[in-house]
């Protein structure tokens, strides 16, 4: 039986970590989390929607097809068919992308991974594709494997760097 | 004690006036929206505000049925992915004339909602809707709030950066109303600074007798808690029902308002004509003068009552002036304390006080229990000889008439007290019922049961019954 302490080892931890503006054109943004698992080839590219951007307009929900091409443009040298061949895309939410209001106490934090073919293709429907969301078990199993830190903690750091 | 403005009157009135408009709503249909909890949550409050989703829901569900409307509900997983999101969307755009997702429901889903036709989405989900640009329920808050505005009034709202208390901050600034805008993390006591306030934030009795004072002329709790105790709770703590000039309870203030709302929102949308829009009842000027009683400490309150009940016996003046008090909607511990000031009491020993709340918390018993055996008894009066008008069973008897309705029942008396009763699924509210209403309802069921057993059967016990009764 492997311990929490072994699993907690192979975590990985992300080699981008940023406050992500997919659009230039109209203010968008999200917390930007890539992590790559060398030898699996694989890649895991979490966006965490952040308050701020109109809710509807410019959701990461509606807009994760956009979002999966900003970010593989942007990260074409880490995100190549020569290293990666398999990404899984994550769209997380919580407390963190609503108002701070009575009414948003106790939003959960809730992840949903959303199939996109690799590579990408050139045009994607503005869900980017099938979202499955992450039920509590499935939740757990993307915790063993990177390590997400809280985002009110790495959007503070960020902040503080900008 | 406070008036409290209930909404109960206005939904009928609603029914009354809109009923007219239901064979328009015939083949229509509505869709309601909501969503399970996630899988292990277990935070009570977070639970309740999903079976307040299904409270809401069934009320929704009684409200257009009235129309003549069909209900078509989803109860989705909390797990439902955008994409099956979008295609019910999808499917009730093509099908319906209402749309309604009902809170909570996760973010993920939020801008999924601008899939909803302007027109269908009657709830102002949208958040950018020229029909309906703002939630029914913050339209409502603002419709009771509005006419008890005086120039210069400030009106805090608390929750203000949320769905519904957004809603009723954009509406009184485009009123040029002054308003304090409160919400999580903000010092909540700066409620005391303003004329009227509005709490909308689901959290059970997060307003109490520190935020509200006596000379607020109105508080709105647009709360809704469902326990699993069967209790109800708003975001107003009971402990400051009493302060305030006028406040909406919880349940039978917001609620019963917010589905006259909607039905309008809906009659309108479907029709394209301009209707008659409900009007909150600003209490009367004798009704102003007993809520600036509300400034009375208990003792007062119960002198009041000593003097208008000309009882001599101690413990049967205690048990009818306690019955009153329930009649009046006052808080039991009110009559508690008043009873330990007043100074007929005040002097007798501590075990001989214990005794007379002991008779005040069983006449609270017996008042809630005989006054439900009243409605259920009109109820099935109404139900079994009464006369179908509209969507309404009437039924009429030598001194009320009971009006029975697919959502309430409401019994008006032939004098001039108006409706007396009305029971819904929100509650009951008393309205002038008396203890005399009670006797005769308790009279005439055992007249109707006489009637409906061979007169050789009438037992010794029951005569025993009446005469225990009428003494």
């Amino acid at each position: 039986m492997i311990s929490k302490e072994v699993i907690a080892t192979q975590q990985l931890s992300p080699v981008v970590e940023t406050i992500f503006h997919w659009q230039a054109d109209d203010p968008s943004h999200c917390l930007l989390r890539i992590f790559v698992d060398k030898q699996a080839q694989q890649a895991y590219v979490v966006a965490s929607k952040l308050n701020g951007d109109h809710p509807s307009k410019n959701s990461i929900t509606e807009n994760f097809g956009k979002i999966a091409q900003a970010v593989c443009k942007e990260y074409s040298s880490l995100l190549n068919l020569e290293r990666i061949n398999h990404v899984t895309w994550i769209a997380h939410y919580g407390l963190f992308s609503v108002p701070q209001s009575y009414e948003n106490l106790g939003e959960q934090d809730d992840f949903s991974r959303i199939d996109i073919p690799w590579p990408l293709p050139t045009k994607l429907p503005s869900l980017g594709g099938e979202w499955t969301v992450l039920r509590p078990l499935a939740q757990e199993q993307l915790a063993s494997k990177i390590l997400l830190e809280s985002v009110e903690a790495v959007v503070e750091r960020e902040s503080r760097v900008q | 004690m406070s008036s409290e403005i209930k909404g109960g009157k206005i939904l009928k009135q609603a029914k009354d006036q809109l009923g007219f408009y239901q064979e328009l709503g015939l083949n229509q249909q509505i869709t309601i929206i909501r969503f399970s909890p996630p899988e292990g949550e277990l935070d009570p409050i977070q639970l309740a505000k999903y079976e307040a989703a299904r409270f809401s829901t069934e009320h929704k569900v009684k409200t257009f049925t009235a129309l003549g409307c069909k209900v078509n509900q989803h109860y989705l997983d909390y797990y439902t992915s955008p994409n099956q999101f979008q295609a019910i969307l999808k499917q009730a755009n093509d099908d319906s004339v209402g749309i309604i997702v009902q809170n909570p429901f996760a973010d993920r889903l939020q801008s999924s909602l601008k899939l909803i036709d302007f027109e269908k989405d009657l709830d102002g989900m949208r958040g950018d809707n020229p029909y309906f640009f703002v939630s029914a329920t913050s339209e409502t808050i603002f419709r009771i709030v509005e006419p008890f505005v005086q120039e210069n009034d400030v009106v805090a709202v608390v929750g203000a950066r949320g769905f519904v208390g957004g809603g009723v901050v954009k509406l009184l600034e485009e009123q040029g109303i002054n308003t304090l805008g409160l919400d999580y993390g903000d010092d909540l006591l700066q409620t005391r600074n303003a004329n009227i306030v509005v709490s909308a934030t689901g959290v059970p009795e997060l307003i109490d007798e520190r935020h509200i004072t006596p000379e607020h002329r109105l508080v709105v709790d647009s709360g809704f808690v469902p326990l699993a105790d069967s209790q109800i709770l708003g975001d107003v703590n009971r402990s400051a029902y009493d302060i305030p000039q006028n406040i909406t309870p919880v349940p039978g203030g917001v609620g019963p308002f917010q589905m006259a709302t909607l039905m309008e929102r809906l009659v309108t949308q479907v029709t394209g004509q301009g209707i008659e829009r409900w009007q909150c009842p600003i209490p009367s000027e004798k009704e102003q003068s007993i809520a600036q009683k509300s400034i009375e400490t208990p003792g007062q309150i119960w002198e009041r009552y000593q003097q208008s009940i000309n009882i001599k016996d101690p413990s049967e003046q205690i048990q009818a002036i306690a019955s009153q008090m329930f009649l009046d909607g006052v808080n039991p511990e009110t009559a508690k304390a008043g009873l330990l000031v007043s100074f007929s009491l005040k002097n007798e020993p501590e075990e001989a006080q214990q005794l007379v709340f002991q008779v005040i918390d069983h006449t609270w018993k017996d008042m809630d229990r005989k006054i439900n055996k009243v409605l259920k008894f009109a109820n099935k009066k109404a139900t079994q000889k009464g006369t179908r008008v509209g969507d309404d069973q009437i039924f009429e008897s030598k001194n009320y008439i009971i009006c029975q309705s697919s959502t309430s029942i409401s019994i008006e008396a032939k004098d001039n007290r108006g409706v007396i009763l009305t029971g819904n699924s929100e509650g009951i509210s008393l309205n002038g019922f008396s203890r005399e209403d009670i006797q005769r309802f308790d009279k005439w069921q055992q007249k109707s049961k006489e009637r409906q057993r061979p007169q050789s059967r009438r037992s010794r016990q029951s005569r025993d019954r009446d005469i225990d009764f009428e003494r």
